[in-house]
């Protein structure tokens, strides 16, 4: 069931809300969950049994912890003094050990169904080299909807749990709506056990004003969705298929369409289940800020699919650095390099790592490998240049106060990130490589493939509304809020018009093939 | 007892920019990325006889030169 589907957006939503609204406010939760599980089970049949595993080691896990903990502090008081330091030491061996044995489980479940037969062509590939060596094949497995979303949920929520940032939840079902949760079931975003089980337990009373906010985000995000990426999918999926056939300017605008396409799907799609959460009165995290203000590659992610950031640096990144193997990496660097290689190479090593699995994330493949190796060496080689810079041009600090400066620094940010986006979208690591040659080759024909002068005036059109608006939400405009102060006309006026500009500039019907969201699929 | 002229030094180490005040804000500014915060805490954790665990990676622990202060002296402490 598509987010942008009549059927979801019409009578899912409808009578969810509705069974919600007329429900007694204990069993608001139920419909929650009853919505969330047919929306699961419709659009993915036998497989919701993934999940419903999931929930269950992730409770199993919680609940383990929990008990734990209490054992610690009704026991440790009672025990002579001499012992209590190393029952503390038992109990936190022991939550430990529980703790890792639910992250395995969840990662294991990830990597057995996403991983495995990319990791069996890598390794038949190095054995190919070996004379006689045997060619392994393993059986590709369907992947269930939302496999990369709902275990890195489940495990936040055990790692939370064991960190004491969030209590256990005591009922199964808790966890299961939690991880199935149909707004962030599909594409995130990633939200926390401890954030958003207040709201999702014991949700707010139905409210004009969550309807409404909600309404008004689903239809942006539809806008956005239907208006400008499906209209853009047209030609960015001819210059990327054909790629072969096309150089220059053409390659440059596909790529640049497809920058446009990829942040009004995954930001609409987020919109539009952000929104259907507001409904219900609920907020789930929020995954973009305005990213194409961003001055470097790295400020660029912590302001797009922010909570992937955020969930790989926190369970990733940080206990990684602190990790015993890296501790030994640190005292080697400091004893046979010096201080200042003991606090960055290991660091270096992390960021490196994380930015592998970044782009792993997306999908088993070289090219996801590249693409977030592309951003590790952005990032890596700009801290290597800054003290050079810095003597090269001493008044860089100052320039970066600038205006001008901090356009310059915007625009290659942007550059950069058209150039990530490239090798994302490209159909393997060999095209993309050829389409950045064929950049440099002048194109002579058309530029209106497989759209025409009308299409491409409405997605000019449509990217600058969508700039602006991102423009005013930048300069600190609240525009909904703003927007829900002005007279009832007015008001009415900006809802009808969005709602016409979806229905008549919208790209469906048969000229069109409407793409699936690209993100559903990681 | 530590200085926070010791906090300061090692922050400077890690950006050579910065030279903030004890209570100047690090973290929400944004003078502080997390990977700045990463290679502060390896620091820490060399040149002071404390171990920063996952556990003290929290916004309020590297807010300021001074919490940072008050963090390794808590911890020297345990």
């Amino acid at each position: 069931m598509s987010y942008n589907s009549f059927i979801y957006l019409f009578p899912f939503l409808s009578v969810s809300w509705l069974l919600w609204a007329l429900a007694p406010q204990k069993w608001r939760p139920g419909v929650l969950l009853g919505a969330s599980l047919v929306f699961y089970y419709a659009s993915t049949q036998r497989y919701i049994v993934y999940i419903l595993l999931a929930a269950a080691v992730a409770w199993g896990i919680g609940l383990l912890l929990e008990r734990l903990n209490d054992l610690q502090a009704q026991t440790r008081p009672l025990l002579p003094a001499a012992e209590r330091k190393s029952f503390k030491k038992q109990v936190a061996a022991l939550k430990k050990m529980t703790v890792t044995g639910g992250v395995v489980t969840m990662a294991g479940i990830l990597l057995f169904v996403k991983y495995l037969p990319f990791g069996a062509r890598v390794l038949s590939q190095l054995l190919e080299t070996l004379p006689g060596a045997p060619v392994l094949t393993v059986p590709s497995f369907v992947q269930p909807m939302g496999l990369s979303f709902f275990t890195l949920m489940a495990i936040s929520y055990m790692v939370d749990v064991y960190r004491g940032t969030c209590k256990a939840a005591g009922r199964y079902w808790q966890v299961l709506l939690f991880l199935s949760f149909w707004p962030h079931a599909v594409e995130g975003p990633f939200d926390r056990y401890g954030a958003l089980s207040p709201s999702l337990l014991d949700p707010p009373r139905p409210a004009y004003r969550d309807l409404t906010f909600g309404i008004q985000r689903i239809v942006w995000g539809l806008f956005k969705k239907m208006v400008i990426a499906d209209r853009a999918n047209m030609y960015v999926k001819a210059v990327f298929d054909d790629w072969t056939q096309y150089s220059g300017a053409a390659t440059a605008l596909g790529v640049l369409l497809y920058t446009l396409q990829l942040y009004a799907e995954f930001s609409g799609c987020m919109d539009i289940v952000c929104g259907s959460a507001e409904l219900f009165g609920i907020h789930p995290a929020e995954n973009f800020r305005q990213p194409f203000f961003s001055a470097t590659v790295g400020e660029f992610w912590r302001r797009w699919h922010i909570t992937l950031g955020a969930w790989l640096r926190e369970y990733v990144f940080q206990p990684l650095i602190l990790s015993k193997p890296m501790q030994v990496f640190t005292s080697f660097c400091r004893e046979k390099v010096g201080p200042t290689a003991a606090r960055q190479w290991p660091v270096w090593a992390g960021l490196g790592i994380t930015w592998a699995l970044i782009g792993l994330w997306h999908g088993a493949g070289w090219l996801y490998l590249l693409y977030g190796l592309y951003y590790f060496a952005l990032q890596w080689l700009g801290e290597l240049a800054e003290p050079a810079l810095i003597r090269l041009a001493p008044g860089l600090p100052g320039w970066r106060k600038t205006r001008p400066y901090k356009l310059f620094q915007v625009l290659r940010t942007f550059l950069l990130v058209n150039l990530g986006m490239l090798i994302f979208r490209a159909n393997g690591v060999w095209a993309a490589l050829d389409m950045l040659r064929r950049l440099t080759i002048p194109y002579e024909g058309s530029l209106l493939i497989k759209v025409d002068a009308r299409d491409m005036a409405v997605l000019a059109a449509g990217a600058l509304v969508l700039f602006l608006v991102d423009w005013l939400h930048h300069r600190g405009h609240q525009l909904r809020a703003e927007l829900s102060a002005r007279p009832l006309p007015l008001r009415w006026a900006v809802y009808i018009g969005a709602v016409l500009a979806v229905m008549i500039f919208g790209a469906y019907g048969d000229n069109y093939d409407p793409a699936a969201f690209i993100y559903a699929q990681f | 007892m530590h200085t926070i002229d010791e906090i300061i030094d090692l922050i400077r180490e890690i950006n050579p920019l910065l030279n903030p005040k004890p209570e100047e804000e690090l973290i929400k500014s944004g003078k502080l990325t997390s990977v700045d915060v990463m290679s502060l805490v390896l620091a820490l954790n060399g040149n002071f006889d404390i171990e920063i665990t996952p556990l003290d990676l929290k916004e309020e622990n590297f807010r300021t030169p001074q919490a940072i202060l008050d963090m390794v002296e808590r911890l020297e402490e345990e």
